[in-house]
């Protein structure tokens, strides 16, 4: 059986501007890597955005396409990194459309997974979510019976995790043992 | 003192101020404003080609030939994507190149406007950067930028899309030194701290001591870093033999008795066996292309490869590094020069000696390149310039002229652009004035950017142009031959009289049937103040040996014809 092929976090901080983010998409792309979440935003130092992506590739292909991002002018910084190397999190909106018969389970998905219902009406609800992105994920298959109408997912964010941090905070660990429970119990 | 200028008359200073002396161009709309500023800057002699690609291939010319950016000028359109090979070319082969293309009025811009291309977006994945100037008051900055990222580092072409409007623009200017543009151009790795790169060098020359069956191969980087001397010394100090990738020929003198030749495709076959039965290979300043390494599974299969390249990126990319060096070709030979022990290779030398085969005779009758090549060197003393096109004379070009001066062969290696040897030729007569330039193609490549023909008439431009005509596109043929069960698809050419043609552009022509004429022929052409033509008729079915299957092992050469070549699958 061959190895899953991995996921891995690219980070880069590239100048803001329309022309720097379609010569890095191009360089992705002529990689023929498969992207799985790309998001841009700005990155908190002036003139830089930061582009955070995940791509399903080869270890080394996506260390070959960073190289080539490394070359770009005018890009500041770009990383490779393991999902479980960075803080990696996600933000979604979530139509669901609301039944009287499973009106109690509904309110038990939204409060297990801690989202947040940022609008309503008779017949529906928006929820708004935000975690890793497996949370995202699981939240989603969780609302699948009750009827999920619309999607927006804002894609994985990501930023290095301090180096003397251990992979898994102990918060972090805290929220995953609860999810776990309450989904088995 | 200021005064009001256009951004037209603005860009022509900057032109000047970096040392700009020539720029091959086309004229169109969206680029008149700075034809007419030019007349009013002599010292930019502008060269009007006869197509815009052969303005991109005569700027990489003068670029390499040079070690200066080249620059090339077109409108936008039509004559920003006929500048397309061009910029392809010198991006694949690291040649410093800035290109400046016309663009409509910034508000006719995304409305389709009359003349109106994308070319930034469509020159994207080819340029090692590029510029739309949205404001005059960007000019001078962009200008200067494009030059110093076009030579930075590993070189590559730039390309500045002036709108129309910006080059009419007014500015206030005052002419003063720019402010120093390399901070800005940052990149996302930082150069390798110094200590790792000494300990680098230290264990690539441990590497080299302990080696039984070294090799050097060097390649295109020791040409941009001019590492000549210090390659030679580093073979000297070493007795280390040294193979020439195909852009690397000529950056080590052929005759030089630790020379052995090109590796790869069509290698010599001691050349490739070397490679196979290397145990360290020091690689200063290439990047390992397929047609150097055949099939990379099966390439040096006993050799630890010590990489040195100036790109971060090359390191690891296409073979494994055992120790990768980032940095120039120059500074780290020498350094690694200073550290490596005095010693010879004798044993390894015959070794790789006992490996040379008898060439089979592959030429039929008595006009061989071979013949042909050293009638070139003999008349010009060695003292020329070759720039090669691409196919079969291209390969023959590269493994039978004795080169014996650093960078006098010129060839488009990485994107093989047939057509590149007439225009990139011209180039190069404005980089070496007062030495003869040979244009050396096929009868396909040739007939490819001919036109430029009328371009050295009118320019003045003395380049001598030699045809090797075999009726064939002979390397397709070659392929075909071997691999296609001799289907000879499309490849057969038919080529017009050239010396009418030579005639009808008013220049010297000579066709060359027999052997005997060959050495008058360069002669006369050689003795022609102006351009000249000299078609050579050679065997219509020549093979280039040895050749390494594509996709094959370096250790499976194909030295002779197949009796009768498989059907294709």
């Amino acid at each position: 059986m061959t190895a899953p092929v991995p996921s891995l976090v690219v980070t880069a901080l590239l100048p803001d501007d329309l022309l720097a983010l379609n010569r890095a998409i191009g360089i992705i792309r002529r990689r023929n890597l498969e992207v799985t979440s790309l998001v841009l935003g700005p990155s908190g130092r002036p003139g830089l955005d930061r582009l955070s992506c995940v791509i399903r590739g080869e270890a080394a292909t996506t260390e070959r396409m960073a190289n080539q991002l490394r070359k770009m002018v005018g890009v500041a910084q770009v990383l490779v990194q393991a999902e479980v190397d960075c803080t990696a999190r996600e933000h979604a909106l979530i139509r669901v459309r609301v039944a009287t018969a499973h009106l109690a389970g509904l309110f038990d998905t939204i409060a297990l997974y801690d989202a947040l219902v940022v609008d309503e009406s008779p017949h529906e609800l928006t929820l708004e979510v935000t975690g890793a992105p497996s949370l995202v994920v699981s939240l989603l298959r969780a609302l699948e019976p009750f009827g999920v109408l619309e999607t927006a997912r804002g894609g994985t964010l990501a930023l290095s995790r301090p180096a003397e941090v251990p992979a898994e905070s102990p918060r972090l660990v805290a929220a995953t043992v609860r999810l776990h429970s309450a989904i088995t119990a | 003192m200021t005064e009001p200028i256009s951004g037209a008359q603005l860009l022509c200073r900057l032109l000047e101020e970096q040392g700009v002396e020539v720029l091959f161009g086309y004229p169109g709309g969206a680029i008149m404003p700075l034809y007419h500023a030019l007349p009013e800057f002599p010292a930019l002699r502008h060269v009007l080609v006869r197509h815009e690609q052969a303005a991109a291939h005569a700027a990489d010319g003068y670029a390499r030939a040079s070690g200066r950016p080249g620059v090339c000028v077109a409108t936008s359109g039509p004559g920003a994507t006929n500048l397309i090979t061009g910029i392809a070319t010198a991006q694949m082969d690291s040649s410093p190149l800035v290109a400046i293309t016309g663009q409509v009025n910034r508000a006719m811009i995304g409305r389709e406007a009359f003349q109106e291309t994308d070319v930034i977006g469509i020159t994207l994945p080819i340029t090692k950067h590029s510029v739309l100037v949205q404001d005059i008051t960007e000019l001078a900055e962009t200008v200067r930028e494009a030059f110093y990222i076009a030579t930075e580092g590993r070189p590559g072409p730039v390309l500045v899309d002036v709108p129309k409007d910006v080059q009419n623009q007014k500015i206030e200017w005052e002419d003063h030194a720019g402010p120093d543009v390399r901070g800005r151009t940052g990149r996302g790795s930082a150069a390798a701290p110094q200590l790792r790169q000494d300990d680098a060098i230290q264990t690539a020359a441990r590497l080299l001591g302990t080696a039984r069956r070294p090799l050097l191969m060097v390649g295109h980087g020791v040409i941009l870093s001019r590492a000549y001397d210090e390659v030679r010394a580093l073979a000297e100090k070493t007795g280390i033999p040294v193979v020439t990738t195909l852009l690397g020929i000529s950056c080590f003198p052929e005759a030089h008795p630790l020379h052995l030749g090109m590796p790869g495709m069509h290698g010599e076959v001691h050349v490739n066996r070397a490679i196979q039965h290397a145990d360290v290979i020091l690689a200063i300043g290439l990047r390992f292309d397929d047609r150097v390494t055949g099939n990379t599974t099966g390439f040096a299969p006993q050799a630890r490869i010590i990489h040195v390249d100036l790109d971060p990126s090359e390191i690891g990319k296409n073979v494994p590094a055992a120790v990768g060096i980032v940095g120039d070709a120059r500074e780290i030979t020498l350094r690694l020069l200073e550290a490596v022990a005095p010693g010879t290779c004798d044993a390894w030398r015959e070794e790789i000696h006992a490996f040379s085969r008898e060439r089979h005779e592959s030429f039929r009758g008595e006009m061989s390149p071979q013949r042909i090549l050293s009638g070139i060197n003999d008349a010009t003393d060695g003292r020329c310039t070759i720039v090669s096109d691409v196919g079969q004379h291209q390969m023959w070009v590269a493994k039978l002229f004795p080169y014996q001066r650093p960078n006098s062969h010129i060839t488009s290696g990485g994107l093989g652009t047939m057509g590149f040897a007439v225009p990139a030729a011209m180039g190069v007569h404005f980089a070496r004035p007062d030495e003869p330039v040979w244009a050396i193609s096929g009868d396909g490549g040739f007939q490819m950017n001919m036109q430029e023909i009328a371009t050295m008439v009118q320019e003045g431009i003395p380049v001598k142009m030699a045809i090797f005509n075999n009726g064939y596109l002979g390397m397709v043929r070659q392929w075909q031959q071997f691999f296609h069960g001799r289907r000879y698809s499309a490849t057969p050419i038919w080529s017009p009289d050239y010396v009418k043609l030579a005639e009808a552009y008013g220049i010297a022509g000579y066709r060359v049937e027999q052997a005997s004429q060959i050495d008058q022929a360069v002669e006369r052409a050689l003795r022609e103040p102006g351009p000249a033509l000299v078609e050579f008729m050679i065997e219509q079915e020549a093979n280039v040996f040895p050749m390494i299957p594509p996709g094959g092992s370096l250790s499976e050469p194909i030295e002779s014809a197949p009796a009768m070549a498989a059907p294709a699958s």
